[in-house]
């Protein structure tokens, strides 16, 4: 079922499993999640077309900015942690590590902000359908970057005493496939919330 | 994967994510508007997935799950668009 790892050692793990196979069971998990609730979102919209054409002009589109940034730019910092461990440069890819949580932790702050805002401008969770799924979504979304943030200081830890090599560091490709995975929901949440009209 | 990739691919994404910025900030509901949505956010989902991922190197399996899940909301956002009544009338629950 699955193709062997690749000669140039590029993906970490047996059988061509990022990281390992517990990981990606969450991975999924996590995908079919939001999957379902992009489902919800889109049946929403196409029954409430008005709700959903005015929606993003109430939202604050900086924050949502913000955050896609902060979220590119922490998951490119975990991703330069792996190179600097597949070179076995283990000092490195702490920095990297310590720069993505730096930058990661400000997406609760901005989300925090960003709430405030919101009951500021009259966007709450009892609003119209629009709102309620935006406050669904990405409270879900903040969640899942919550635990991620959790996992990233487990892993700064383990790659701070020694806990991975360039020949044996699984543990940290599968956080870093779980970092760009949440990642990746947020490029679909950003569009949908804060850019499509 | 080499830094200097990557490090492209953080700025394809960063001036990807302004776009969708300026879209949000001053584009009008259009067909052609939301194909461009669309566009991006499978561009960017592709990078973070091929790149980030490094997807492009693992298990077809996988690859083919995560790289299907980064088509689904650009699909929807143009299906939707397009058939948005006619769906919106075959989802209504009878009575």
């Amino acid at each position: 079922m699955f193709s062997p790892p690749p000669e140039d050692g590029t993906v970490s793990g047996s059988a061509g499993i990022p990281g390992n196979r517990a990981i990606w069971v969450g991975i999924f998990a996590e995908l079919t999640e939001f999957t379902l609730m992009f489902l919800v979102y889109f049946f929403a919209r196409i029954n409430h077309p008005q709700a959903f054409h005015e929606g993003p002009q109430k939202l604050s589109l900086a924050a949502g900015t913000a955050n896609t940034v902060i979220m590119l730019t922490s998951s490119y910092f975990v991703a330069r942690a792996v190179l600097a461990m597949r070179r076995d440069c283990s000092g490195i890819a702490l920095r990297w590590l310590i720069a993505a949580f730096v930058t990661g932790a400000g997406y609760p702050v901005v989300k925090a902000l960003e709430i405030r805002w919101n009951i500021g401008h009259g966007v709450v969770g009892g609003g119209d359908v629009f709102q309620m799924s935006y406050y669904y979504l990405t409270f879900n979304h903040l969640v899942h970057v919550s635990w991620g943030l959790l996992g990233l200081v487990w892993i700064m830890f383990r790659t701070g005493f020694g806990g991975y090599s360039a020949d044996n560091h699984n543990g940290l490709v599968a956080f870093a496939s779980y970092w760009h995975a949440t990642d990746l929901i947020w490029l679909m949440i950003f569009p949908l919330f804060y850019v499509l009209p | 994967m080499t830094a200097a990739k990557l490090t492209l691919s953080w700025m394809l994404l960063m001036v990807l994510t302004l776009s969708g910025t300026l879209m949000g900030e001053y584009a009008q509901p259009g067909f052609w508007v939301t194909v461009s949505v669309a566009v991006i956010t499978t561009i960017k989902g592709r990078l973070i997935i091929d790149q980030f991922m490094e997807l492009n190197h693992a298990s077809p399996v996988i690859r083919r799950i995560v790289r299907g899940f980064g088509l689904i909301v650009p699909a929807l956002m143009i299906l939707t668009y397009l058939y948005g009544q006619k769906l919106a009338a075959i989802t209504q629950l009878p009575g």
